[in-house]
């Protein structure tokens, strides 16, 4: 099987669950494809956890699911070492973040202490407890779901923290005949649980290496890095996209056009993805609004500036 | 450098070439060289961001109108010249250029105003090579063809460069307004430099291919002829003393049978006198008359004699001759034969060849000569009875004191025949008078007197006057000639360089079946001799001038033929070479093999395989070597001829669109265009969406189109073409 038919059954493996939704779930396995962490955000209900769910269960990886609460400390993510008693040694007790796949629910309601342990996670793919490295498993994908609406008791995520996500994509409500559809399932299961795995590890891994393949000419390149000039130079925003989020576009490009088939880029595919990755790592002058107000108009502004640049011939 | 500062110091640079051309001719007055080189300065300092800046500045903010009036009074003072001072059309288009040009240069704005300058330094160069046929215009050339070719590709990326600024200020203000300037490189440089040597060697191609019709046409009217002595119809005893310091050169002469100089013997005879009043020679046989043609378009002059004389006994020569003041055709004595582009050719009664005209620039011309010879019947014969002709003109003598007779005598004592004789005064004159240019002012009475018994010092002249004085009182009819010595061998070209200073004087004795014979009374002078590096780098380029004016401008239509012939022959001769070459290669071939199959016959395999491998490796080191030349280049212009091609045929497609209405906003992708197109010209859509996607394939993708996918893109493009909104 090749890369393009293992991408295409782990996509419709995933949309029989995530029903009428085939671009959230694309950008999901671009998230993958592209050795990079997800950012879903989005009101509670519309498939969130089950996205994250579905790509994990479709994967034949380890799956670790942590919900983040106000109370949740970095031993309870990374892990503790324990004294054990017959060998009078310290013994690692691995967390749930040793899994293929992370799903950190509702991240934004545990506190930064918390939070900024995953950096390293999500950075290094490694884990430091008591001056010792674990490695992590590969591959690693962090899958972390925030409510932007909601407000009390919530911790906002720093822009350090973001930077790390690779993309932040939202749901939306499904419409109305793909709704039914989800009803119409029989409800005695996750619908998840049914999934069987469509690709190995060993298999994602190759599809990763893929994506390096992929051949961006020289004009998109200018073109991607002219994008990120003028993020830097727009009168709208506070902040430029940094060079984290140069690379995260330059890859995050080769792995959806690897999605779609080609063993090449278009400019299409850049501008596509800008604001999904872009957006979230860019500051706006305003700061208006609730902090959903202000991710939909991030990506506004980012599709603006995008639009201002032309796109080579 | 960077192009913005490279475009116009190159461009000022041309302009300087051509002023430069034209100031060499030495045809510019101090006041116009001083202002054209003054405009130069200060553009070209402002050009490279020097001082003089601000001057040029404020010289460049002066109003339109301002300009207007510089022009019109130039103009004016255009038609001044024209009508008052020089009179001549040349020199005041001239002057009108080098004012024209000091104008441009502090007026570079626009393209425009480059390509007046260009064309103002080209009509410069022009009518530098009017103005002149010298040497140096070769190395003005050469300049003005590598400047020419810097200039006009920096011209031409510069356009680009602002075009592809337009077009990117056209499109966003976001975006870096400013291109990132380009860096004029070494390789930049050595490439233009590349294709500068190629077009020269082209232009030499045509110049030497290309049939000459006649030259000329726009040639300077004024030549500054050269002043010689000694060839008039009256020559005034002591004129060629006057010029023996003179280093001007007068003509060179190509041998072309000889490789080496001619050890003595060789006279370039110009005009001869038969009578001699005791102050100066006079010709009283002057009447000319018209030589008759050759058959291969020479002009014959007619021997005295009919002795048949053997081909190898004749002495051809090519004589490139200075622009002289005299009508004289100078030739080895004596002349058989001259060829050249003569309309006629005249002769006196003592074989003086002349033109009817003085020319006005330097010619060429060939000479078949025949050396004089001694019959031995002449040599012995006591005494001789000589026809009542050369009696009457050859022994006309001036009153002369008696003692000369008696001279005469006593120096011809021990001879018995009249060239015992003639050779015993010859000899006397050279080993008992001394070779001097110093003979004082005055003018003696009876200067042979006065030479052969009271100052016993002169040159040629004297030497050659009292010779024939001496030679005709004894009754031997002689005649002075006056010519040139052959000058100096040049053995970078194998020719002689003749100067004003090599003009001589001789004499020719008559003897009734040998004809005349050349004596020369003078003594040799031994040259002084320049330091010897000097010595020969003054050859050299004597020897290039040569060349430039034997090869280019005096190439006529003739060389071309001979050239033609000289290629033929050749040919021929590399074609045998060839077929030589082809059968020693295959034999060699032949031997290798058979000394390859006798090595692995002797076990040397281990040896064979060694050979096969080293092949291999040089030939992988040679395929790594030029991709890595390659992935270079492409580094230089990083998109591919597929990829240009494809953004040509996806531009067309815009541009049809953009007629119909429908343009293509910079910030939009090609697949975004397509959707446009699609929602707002539905018909366009099945012919839009294709290409759009032939488009991504090729540019993006790097697949080339097969011939059918070639085809159906022109197709599809003819068809959105045929579609009417």
């Amino acid at each position: 099987m090749d890369a393009g038919h293992k991408i295409q059954a782990l996509r419709s493996n995933i949309e029989r669950v995530i029903k009428g939704k085939p671009a959230v779930v694309e950008m999901a396995v671009v998230a993958l494809l592209a050795r990079g962490h997800l950012l879903i955000e989005d009101v509670p209900g519309v498939g969130k956890t089950t996205l994250a769910h579905s790509l994990a269960r479709s994967l034949g990886c380890s799956f670790r699911r942590i919900q983040f609460t106000s109370d949740l400390l970095p031993a309870d993510i990374l892990g503790v070492s324990v004294f054990h008693q017959q060998k009078q040694t310290f013994e690692f007790k691995s967390g749930p973040i040793f899994a293929h796949i992370v799903l950190a629910d509702e991240i934004n309601r545990t506190t930064p202490k918390t939070q900024s342990s995953l950096l390293e996670a999500m950075n290094d793919a490694q884990v430091s407890v008591d001056s010792q490295t674990y490695p992590l498993p590969r591959p690693f994908m962090v899958i972390a779901t925030q409510n932007p609406w909601e407000y009390h008791g919530t911790f906002p995520l720093p822009e350090s923290q973001l930077d790390r996500f690779m993309m932040r994509i939202r749901i939306g409500y499904p419409d109305r005949a793909d709704e039914k559809k989800v009803l119409d399932r029989p409800q005695l299961l996750h619908p998840a649980d049914e999934l069987e795995p469509v690709l190995t590890t060993q298999e994602v891994l190759d599809l990763q290496e893929r994506v390096e393949k992929v051949r961006l000419d020289d004009s998109l390149m200018e073109y991607l890095l002219a994008i990120i000039a003028a993020t830097r130079r727009s009168a709208l925003l506070m902040l430029g996209v940094s060079p984290r989020g140069a690379m995260a576009l330059h890859k995050t490009a080769k792995a959806l056009a690897l999605v779609r088939q080609r063993d090449y880029c278009l400019p299409d595919d850049i501008k596509e993805l800008a604001p999904m990755v872009l957006a979230h790592r860019v500051m706006l002058k305003t700061s208006q609004g609730s902090r959903g107000h202000r991710s939909e108009e991030a990506e506004r502004v980012i599709q603006e500036v995008v639009e201002s640049v032309p796109v080579p011939l | 450098m960077i192009l913005e500062r490279a475009f116009p110091v190159s461009s000022i640079l041309l302009a300087a070439i051509g002023f430069l051309g034209l100031v060499l001719t030495g045809e510019i007055p101090g006041g116009l060289i001083l202002l054209g080189l003054a405009s130069l300065v200060v553009s070209a300092a402002q050009a490279m961001e020097f001082a003089g800046e601000r001057l040029a500045r404020q010289i460049a903010n002066l109003s339109s109108a301002t300009w207007n009036v510089f022009l019109i009074a130039v103009f004016v003072f255009f038609g001044a010249d024209l009508l008052l001072i020089s009179r001549d059309i040349l020199p005041a288009a001239v002057h009108f250029l080098i004012l024209l040009m000091s104008i441009k240069l502090f007026h570079l704005r626009q393209r425009k105003d480059f390509l007046q300058l260009y064309a103002i330094s080209f009509l410069e160069l022009l009518a530098a090579a009017a103005l002149t046929v010298d040497l140096w215009y070769a190395g003005v050339f050469i300049a003005y063809v590598f400047a020419a070719i810097w200039t006009l590709i920096l011209y031409h990326l510069r356009n680009e460069a602002e075009e592809a600024r337009a077009a990117v200020q056209a499109g966003k203000e976001l975006h870096d307004p400013s291109p990132i300037p380009r860096p004029v490189t070494a390789q930049f440089f050595w490439a233009t430099n590349g294709i500068a040597v190629v077009s020269f060697c082209l232009t030499m191609a045509i110049f030497f291919l290309i049939p000459r019709i006649g030259a000329g046409f726009f040639q300077k009217n004024r030549v500054d002829l050269i002043r010689t002595s000694g060839f008039s119809e009256k020559v005034d005893l002591g004129v060629i003393g006057a010029v023996k310091l003179d280093p001007t050169v007068v003509m060179r002469v190509e041998l072309p049978d000889q490789k080496a100089p001619i050890p003595e013997g060789l006279y370039f005879r110009g005009a001869a006198y038969d009578t001699y009043d005791g102050r100066s020679w006079a010709n009283r046989l002057a009447a000319r008359r018209l030589l008759g043609r050759t058959p291969d378009g020479g002009f014959l002059v007619p021997s005295e004699l009919t002795l048949a004389v053997p081909e190898s006994a004749v002495m051809r020569q090519e004589i490139l001759i200075e622009a002289l003041d005299t009508t004289v055709l100078f030739g080895a004595s004596f002349v058989e034969s001259v060829k050249g582009n003569f309309v006629v050719v005249q002769m006196d009664g003592m074989r003086g060849l002349f033109v009817p005209f003085p020319t006005s620039a330097r010619f060429q011309y060939g000479v078949r000569s025949i050396p004089s010879r001694l019959l031995e019947a002449d040599r012995v014969a006591p005494s001789f009875t000589y026809p009542a002709i050369i009696r009457e003109h050859y022994l006309q003598l001036p009153d002369t004191s008696p003692r000369v007779a008696a001279f005469a005598r006593d120096v011809t004592s021990g001879a018995s025949t009249p060239y015992g004789r003639a050779r015993a005064i010859e000899q006397h004159l050279r080993r008992s008078y001394q070779y001097s240019l110093d003979v004082g002012t005055t003018v003696s009475a009876d200067p042979v007197d006065d030479f052969l018994f009271t100052r016993k010092t002169g040159y040629c002249e004297h030497y050659a006057t009292a010779m024939v004085v001496l030679l005709r009182t004894l009754g031997i009819p002689a005649r002075l000639v006056t010519g040139f010595l052959p000058g100096v061998w040049n053995d970078f070209g194998n020719y002689y360089t003749i100067r004003q200073q090599d003009a001589h004087a001789w004499v020719e004795v008559y003897f009734p079946r040998s004809g005349w014979v050349t004596f020369d009374p003078t003594p040799s002078v031994p040259a002084a001799v320049p330091s010897w590096v000097w010595w020969n780098i003054g050859k050299i380029v004597d020897s290039i001038r040569l060349r430039w004016d034997r090869y280019v401008v005096q190439y006529s239509f003739r060389d071309q033929m001979a050239v033609a012939k000289s290629l033929r022959d050749r040919s021929e001769k590399v074609r045998s070479e060839v077929s030589d070459f082809v059968s020693t290669v295959t034999r060699g071939l032949a031997s290798a093999r058979a000394w390859l199959v006798e090595l692995a016959h002797a076990g040397g395999w281990a040896l064979a395989i060694g050979l096969a491998a080293g092949t291999l490796v040089i030939g992988m080191v040679l395929a790594v070597l030029l991709r890595g030349h390659g992935r270079r280049q492409q580094q230089l212009d990083p998109r591919t001829p597929r990829q240009v091609a494809a953004i040509q045929l996806y531009t067309r497609m815009l541009r049809i669109l953009e007629i119909r209405g429908l343009p293509k906003s910079p910030g939009a992708t090609p697949l975004e265009f397509a959707r446009q197109v699609a929602r707002e010209w539905r018909d366009a859509a099945p012919f839009v969406r294709p290409l759009t996607d032939l488009y991504y394939q090729v540019r993006f993708g790097q697949t080339s189109l097969s011939s059918d996918e070639t085809q159906k893109v022109h197709d599809l493009l003819a068809r959105l073409r045929a579609v009417r909104r």
